[in-house]
């Protein structure tokens, strides 16, 4: 027995380096090829990464070793916590606007404006595009994925009530009229479980009405009390008055459930929607189909509300000049057909095939190539993130209660005026 | 008579009381139904049919499984996440009762103090702790590696299991002494012989506990780590679910499901001991 | 020398917990507790702030509710799985079946908060198995939409947590109510005690170490009610459900304002820990008695 209490020390030193054996095993050599990290919070763009992560190690000798972080926050946090270190990813997705205004100006972002300049050169991409992807004439990244914003309707609802695709707006309220009619909710909206989409239908009513109004607010020329605005606010709140819209509380966390069931029959988000569908077995031209939405306005007709998912190097990664290399290559039609194939995405090169996009989006894609929209950015990144993330809340509050629409306007123009107050100072 | 009435009412009230534990016992499992019935059903009949609908080909539930782990590599994570459970909660279990055991029955100055010290490391918010060990762990070089996460996964679970066994050393405090005085044995002896052993309930309800407590954690598994086989496995099954995700809802559930099968089995191994070890103590003086 | 060791040895029984913990868990509260007096935002280097980020977040109205919707937290957790715990765990001694009972009711326990929020999400929809149980018994009156006012949505999503954490907190207090000696339980029958002078008298004072654990750790675990609300509703509609934590959390990796979330963290626990030494102290006084 005495052997036991004798052993009681060694035990626990043994047991406390138990793990560091086991860690042992797992520490790995570097390959000979270079592999930098990627990361992103997308997990479904894991094969699209691993595809062309293949194809450029024949290419560039350059792999890339995707990271997946699947709750954006923390996603967020670790790359901004490692961003000012040379711990740093080299490659991440971000969000585009003034999502990476801080990040641009605190110099940790690798710039790229020759890259997009040469792809530009090339016919690759418009000229016009790269402004989006950084600011005062210099690119600080590279797109990943252009996305806009649409009407999906489910085609089946639509045959049953004998619904044609609206082309005004007036058409819109008709088919909405209808369905609301026939016990199909016309608007899917879920504030409760989605706390930033409050935001949808106040940019789009916006830019359906006046789009240079949306934008003069988005720099705080405009109040968001103006008049103007809440006479649109007014719009919309008598659309939600209406029954036009999903009850709150009617979604549980899963947005592909209520259109594929066709308890609602049309649905206003980004053109990415397109995947949640596919997991939920849903196909595009067969199950559903997208339209934009007609303008309220002469001048809201040719709107578009664009959202764009750049990848962004960093500035202090160690392998930095590697993952240029990569972008450069990434950049290219090689990897933009293979991204494109893998992901079921919209390539944003001009010079990607056309059978590489998917087949509901070409006609968009085209009409947007030939000019025929003005694309406005989505509200998340086109203020800053300091007023957004309040004023979502305070229109998820209209939502719910459309009769507190001054209340709401009134707390969003002081969020507003407090930043750029503090901000003007800078 | 009188004594017979009250002996009828007696299980009348008996039958009272399972009847509303029976209605209650349903009314419990039926959000576990929601879980295993999605699990069964395609993404489409998910979508169209009610929720607790019966699925049409029950079979189903493999095909999800099988492409849940396809699709999350959650294959990648099991190993990692029974090292991180079973280590991790046992080294907490022996160095919580070692400090427990000194701070209830030694004589150390202040044990009150030391109780809080170690306590407090539990009453601060989990998501506080994510910055500055992610910071910390990138600078000494504990970032993505196993033993860097085995430490969290110990540290995180040691105040509590303090906790409950400084309470029940407290309780103990006499039958230990008198126990240890008799055999005349030495501090180290008593904690192996006399206090260890008489706290195996505890003990394995706390390795219970956090073993799944470590299991189900896939915050710091994300942010403290980055490679497939560090990271553990609810990390990757989480890849799932979310609108960024890669599944449908009943691959998500079918993977939730599967991925509860150690807690399942840990629990059901250990119930028994749990539940009976004290009496036995007591039953013994 | 032997003396000497005689000393230190009760403390090198500690010291392996105090160097797991203090390395890594109290690392970062002092971490935290410094930054909370800068204004930090992970990429530019701290400014030193002073007081201004604790100000800040009493001041600022969402506080009061935060703090509030925590306390409701705090009083449902108390009712439901520690109430609800010790009456199913006194209620189940002595039913038969009660294995498979005790089984099912520690189920939920099982699974993660991400997959408990995910289930019960889909049980509060306005169509939703609740509501349609509810229509379908004919109480139409009480089917509403469960998580978009306050402060149903608190109510509800504590119940679901509730569903969770009854498991442990039973199996605790059966545990706790099998150290009671069966001698003293057959002496009080034996002087003609009911049931519930039994369970006043003998079981509750018996088991208060057992109760200060399942009170101490609930009310911990009110006050960083986090996950389980922002799955199911982020804090919202409108800031309407938001907790102390979800407040913390919304500031630290929403708006990336380090040191007023670490603010938040600090008032957080210095509320937890003042309650802690309070609630100890008592439950050892009478127990020593």
């Amino acid at each position: 027995m005495n052997k036991n209490s004798n052993a009681f020390w060694p035990v626990l030193v043994a047991m406390l380096l138990i793990p560091a054996l086991v860690v042992g095993g797992t520490i790995t050599a570097q390959d000979d090829p270079v592999v930098i990290d990627w990361a992103n919070d997308a997990a479904w763009h894991e094969a699209g990464q691993d595809a062309v992560s293949e194809a450029s190690l024949g290419a560039t000798g350059i792999g890339v070793n995707t990271v997946i972080f699947s709750s954006t926050d923390s996603y967020q946090a670790a790359v901004r916590g490692a961003l000012p270190t040379d711990d740093a990813f080299p490659l991440f997705d971000w969000w585009f606007g003034y999502r990476m205004k801080d990040l641009v100006d605190a110099g940790l972002l690798a710039d790229v404006t020759d890259i997009w300049q040469k792809h530009i050169d090339n016919g690759g991409y418009p000229a016009s595009m790269m402004g989006s992807f950084g600011f005062d004439g210099r690119a600080y990244g590279l797109p990943k994925m252009i996305n806009y914003w649409v009407v999906f309707y489910n085609k089946h609802v639509f045959a049953e009530h004998d619904l044609e695709v609206p082309t005004t707006w007036d058409d819109l309220m008709a088919v909405a009229e209808t369905l609301s009619n026939n016990d199909v909710t016309p608007f899917g909206l879920d504030v409760v479980g989605c706390r930033w989409c409050s935001f949808i239908w106040f940019e789009e009513m916006m830019v359906r009405v006046d789009p240079a109004l949306y934008q003069s607010v988005m720099t705080g020329e405009t109040a968001y009390n103006d008049p103007q605005v809440v006479a649109i606010m007014e719009q919309w709140g008598a659309l939600l008055d209406a029954g036009y819209f999903s009850q709150p509380g009617d979604f549980a966390d899963n947005w592909a459930e209520p259109f594929v069931s066709g308890s609602i029959g049309m649905f206003l988000i980004g053109d990415w929607y397109t995947a949640s569908l596919a997991r939920a077995g849903f196909v595009a031209g067969e199950d559903y189909g997208i339209f934009v939405m007609p303008g309220i306005t002469e001048a809201g007709n040719r709107s578009l509300i664009i959202e764009g998912r750049p990848l962004l190097l960093a500035e202090n990664s160690p392998q930095r000049d590697v993952a240029l290399e990569f972008a450069d290559y990434f950049m290219g039609v090689e990897a933009q057909t293979i991204w494109a194939e893998t992901s079921d995405i919209n390539s944003p090169s001009l010079l990607a095939p056309e059978e590489t996009r998917p087949g509901h989006l070409v006609d968009l894609a085209n009409a947007v190539a030939n000019g025929e929209y003005e694309l406005y950015t989505r509200y998340w990144e086109a203020t800053p993130p300091q007023i957004v993330e309040q004023v979502v809340d305070l229109l998820g509050q209209f939502v719910l209660d459309p009769a507190a629409l001054q209340t709401v306007l009134d707390g969003a123009e002081q969020i507003a005026q407090d930043y750029w107050a503090s901000a003007g100072g800078e | 008579m009188i004594e017979r009435l009250s002996l009828q009412r007696r299980s009348l009230d008996r039958y009272l009381v399972l009847g509303l534990l029976c209605l209650f016992a349903l009314a419990w499992v039926t959000p576990l139904a929601i879980v295993a019935l999605s699990s069964m059903k395609t993404p489409r009949e998910q979508s169209q049919s009610g929720i607790l609908a019966l699925p049409e080909n029950a079979a189903m539930i493999l095909e999800n499984i099988t492409s849940a782990s396809e699709l999350s590599g959650i294959g990648n994570g099991i190993l990692s996440s029974l090292i991180y459970a079973f280590v991790g909660s046992f080294t907490a279990v022996i160095v919580a009762s070692s400090a427990a055991y000194s701070i209830a029955m030694l004589k150390i100055r202040f044990p009150f103090f030391w109780f809080l010290i170690i306590y407090s490391g539990t009453v601060f918010p989990f998501q506080m702790y994510l910055m500055p060990l992610f910071q910390m762990y990138q600078t000494v070089g504990l970032y993505d590696t196993r033993f860097g996460m085995l430490l969290f996964y110990s540290a995180i679970a040691v105040p509590f299991c303090i906790f409950v066994f400084r309470n029940y050393f407290i309780g103990m405090q006499g039958e230990v002494i008198e126990a240890a005085s008799l055999d005349g044995a030495s501090s180290f002896q008593t904690y192996l012989r006399i206090v260890l052993p008489m706290a195996k309930a505890p003990a394995l309800f706390l390795f219970v506990t956090q073993f799944s407590w470590i299991w189900n954690d896939f915050l710091f598994g994300q942010v403290l780590a980055k490679s497939d086989d560090v990271r553990p496995v609810m990390t990757s099954l989480a890849m799932l679910s979310g609108t960024y995700g890669k599944g449908s809802i009943p691959q998500q559930m079918a993977g939730a499901l599967t991925a509860s099968i150690p807690t399942l089995i840990l629990f059901f191994a250990l119930q028994k001991h749990f539940m009976q070890g004290i009496i036995l103590n007591t039953a013994g003086e | 020398m032997q003396a000497l060791f005689r000393k230190i040895e009760p403390y090198l029984y500690l010291l392996p917990a105090l160097l797991l913990v203090g390395g890594l868990l109290l690392y970062s509260v002092a971490h935290t507790l410094a930054i909370s007096f800068t204004d930090w935002d992970l990429i530019t280097p701290p400014r030193f702030v002073g007081l201004q980020n604790y100000i800040d977040a009493i001041r600022d109205p969402t506080f009061t509710r935060s703090f509030s919707n925590t306390l409701i937290w705090t009083g449902g957790s108390l009712l439901l799985p520690v109430g609800g715990g010790l009456l199913l765990a006194v209620v189940l001694e002595r039913i038969p079946g009660q294995r498979v009972l005790k089984t099912l009711i520690y189920l939920p326990a099982i699974l993660s908060t991400t997959v408990v929020a995910a289930i019960w999400s889909y049980v509060y929809t306005n169509n939703g198995v609740l509501n349609e149980t509810l229509r379908w018994v004919g109480l139409d009156a009480l089917a509403r939409p469960w998580l978009v006012f306050a402060p149903t949505n608190t109510l509800a999503m504590i119940v679901a947590a509730s569903w969770r954490a009854l498991g442990p907190s039973m199996v605790l207090f059966l545990v706790g109510l099998q150290t009671i000696p069966p001698e003293l339980i057959e002496a009080a029958k034996i002087d003609g005690a009911g049931e519930r002078l039994l369970f006043w008298r003998i079981k509750l004072p018996l088991l208060r170490p057992i109760t200060a654990i399942v009170v101490i750790m609930s009310v911990i675990g009110s006050f960083m009610t986090f996950d389980l609300v922002w799955v199911m509703t982020q804090g919202g509609p409108g800031r309407s459900s938001e907790t102390l934590a979800v407040t913390m959390y919304r500031q630290a990796f929403i708006m990336w304002r380090m040191g007023y979330a670490g603010a938040v963290a600090v008032i957080l626990s210095t509320i937890v820990i003042a309650f802690s030494i309070f609630y100890l102290r008592e439950t050892l006084k009478r127990s020593a008695v």
